[in-house]
């Protein structure tokens, strides 16, 4: 495929937006705070936008369409069934306690609820998991455009990392931030248009139930007969497994995504974060989910648009949503619907980048390094972090390149750090008999039963490397993942528990304002009833029923 | 005026009025694509222009700045 020059001026364009955008927000870096916080001062609509975007990254935009393609409707689960009510529980219990202990980052509310050890445990993980994220999302732009446009791989990856560093090293959080609100406009308007002809093309929605099986267009239904479903997974798994543990595991503990919360003006306004976010994140399954139910209802129809396929002759899905811009975008929109995926990987890599900031800087140089140092050399500790973290995600998409299964592996580890973990907050906020010792070996203990059971169990050929003989197969390896999370998150929430009533416990003074029971809920602020977090939180759970009662 | 250079709001509909002006002037400019007798760059065109000339305005009357 041929880009023309028009393209390439729009792609130029998005570029000298972005770098753009670093360098007028360059001017308000005068603080640690100011670069690795945005000084806590970002309006509600940027942050609730960003609170979104920064999930929008390419394992979202291009993973939702292939997971379209293969499990059809049920991939609305990720958003109906987990992110939504998760993002109303972060809104309505947890923002709170995030906000009000004035942590900075999600591991410092662990050092002041619990000790350093759980901190640092934390922190050292959620480090490692956000340079590999940053550096799949770098080594899947560059396999794109090689696979599309025949650029090196080499060039792609230097020239989305530069300019990554560019904007990042000039404007810190707050210009990640602008830029994933740039991503967001972006992704929409460029990939709507599509969703649009494919409609046209197979006949609406009614077209494309007539065309697909009656598993592939419905989200509930499969789950609840003797039949498989695409997922291979049942309705406990489901609910369990993705509706609760994996998406408030990720949705309320990971930094990442908490963060463009924290950053908001005041309590209000953090709260109000997630459950505004909630409202275009809802309707995000028409953008990203539904044109791989097109791609595969054109498939089955026998048009000229037929699904990609790998070298070996399976069907390769995560190239189905880039397939589909290049086959039906003209130059022009074809620009912009390449613009929108470059912006999503960009800005996938730029959140992990801001994010690996903030936590170490915080809380592994300032809580084990210097601890004494000035703000001033925390800003320069800040900016050297976004260097030396953009050439490790460098190092991390080579890394990637060698090994075929990474992204694979990067789904798992989530789900051994990010289910244990959701464990360890619930009882940190909502139980105040649990201890430091607690928390850490809950962790320790949730994490290591994840491994085990990843290494007891078969899925598609992954796992059991534990035994010759694996103590149960999956059908695929989403249901797979969903036990794993399940399995971490009772196993950390068990032991620190025991651990717990084993240690001695904190004086209850310590614990105001960390814990639900000990702190003293937020006076009702004369607002109209719009703007408060329990009517929102209503209206985001009615709207959500209604789509799931739609797609049942 | 350069003040608005400031305002998030502000840019981002430049950005998308702008590259909205370049997808319809491709129309314009040159022979038309047509899929499923939707004209594509016509209809993408219009519509990024159409949200980023709404944004621009409403810039003017935000107060927030970065």
């Amino acid at each position: 495929m041929q880009l023309t020059w028009i393209d390439y001026l729009i792609i130029a364009i998005y570029f000298v937006f972005v770098m753009g955008i670093g360098l007028l927000v360059k001017r308000k870096m005068k603080s640690s705070s100011d670069f690795l916080q945005s000084g806590r001062s970002l309006p509600l609509w940027i942050t609730g936008l960003a609170f979104i975007s920064a999930n929008l990254g390419a394992q979202e935009v291009i993973g939702m369409a292939a997971s379209g393609a293969k499990y059809g409707i049920m991939t609305s689960h990720f958003y109906w069934l987990g992110a939504i009510p998760a993002m109303v529980f972060l809104g309505i219990f947890m923002m709170p306690f995030y906000y009000g202990s004035r942590a900075r980052s999600v591991p410092e509310y662990l050092v002041l609820r619990f000790d350093e050890k759980t901190r640092t445990f934390n922190a050292l993980s959620f480090a490692a998991m956000t340079l590999f994220s940053s550096g799949v999302s770098l080594y899947a732009l560059a396999i794109l455009f090689q696979t599309l446009l025949g650029w090196p791989f080499d060039m792609s990856i230097l020239l989305a990392a530069g300019i990554v560093m560019g904007y990042t090293f000039l404007g810190g959080l707050t210009s990640a931030v602008y830029n994933e609100v740039l991503q967001f406009f972006l992704i929409v308007l460029g990939i709507a248009p599509l969703v649009y002809i494919g409609l046209e093309q197979v006949g609406g929605w009614a077209g494309i139930v007539a065309q697909l099986p009656p598993e592939m267009t419905s989200a509930w239904k499969p789950m609840l007969g003797e039949t498989v479903n695409p997922m291979g997974v049942n309705l406990w798994q489901m609910a369990m497994g993705l509706g609760f543990v994996l998406s408030f595991g990720y949705w309320c503990t990971d930094f990442l995504v908490v963060q463009r919360a924290m950053i908001a003006r005041n309590m209000s306004a953090a709260q109000r974060t997630p459950l505004i976010a909630a409202f275009p994140k809802m309707l995000l399954p028409f953008v990203v989910i539904l044109p791989g139910l097109i791609a595969l209802t054109l498939h089955k129809m026998g048009t000229d648009f037929q699904l990609p396929t790998k070298p070996d002759g399976r069907i390769d899905y995560d190239l189905t949503l880039p397939m589909m811009l290049t086959h039906y975008y003209p130059t022009g929109m074809l620009g912009v619907g390449l613009t929108a995926l470059i912006a999503s990987f960009m800005s996938g890599m730029a959140g992990n980048v801001t994010a690996f900031n903030a936590v170490w800087t915080y809380d592994i140089y300032q809580a084990h390094i210097k601890k004494d140092g000035t703000d001033d050399h925390y800003l320069w500790v800040g900016k050297i972090t976004t260097v030396v973290g953009i050439i490790l995600s460098i190092a991390t998409a080579y890394v990637a390149r060698e090994f075929n299964n990474i992204m694979d592996f990067l789904q798992l580890i989530f789900g051994f750090v990010n289910a244990p973990l959701f464990a360890t907050f619930m009882l940190g906020m909502f139980w105040k008999r649990s201890t430091g010792h607690g928390a850490f070996w809950g962790l320790v203990g949730g994490t290591t039963f994840a491994a085990i059971t990843h290494g007891l169990t078969l899925a598609e050929g992954k796992g059991a490397w534990l035994t010759s003989e694996p103590m149960h197969t999956f059908a695929t390896t989403m249901g797979q993942a969903f036990f794993i999370a399940i399995m971490a998150w009772v196993s950390c929430f068990v032991i620190t528990i025991v651990v717990s009533l084993m240690t001695p416990k904190r004086p209850e003074k310590e614990l105001v304002g960390l814990v639900y029971s000990l702190t003293e809920r937020p006076k009702k602020e004369a607002v109209p009833w719009y703007e408060r977090p329990v009517y929102l939180s209503v209206a985001v759970l009615f709207m959500t029923t209604i789509l799931n009662y739609i797609f049942w | 005026m350069s003040s608005k250079l400031y305002d998030l709001l502000f840019l981002i509909g430049l950005f998308l009025t702008l590259i909205g002006v370049i997808v319809l002037g491709t129309f314009f400019m040159g022979p038309s694509d047509v899929v499923q007798g939707i004209r594509v760059n016509l209809l993408g065109g219009s519509v990024m222009t159409f949200v980023g000339a709404v944004m621009i305005v409403g810039s003017f009357y935000n107060k927030d700045k970065m």
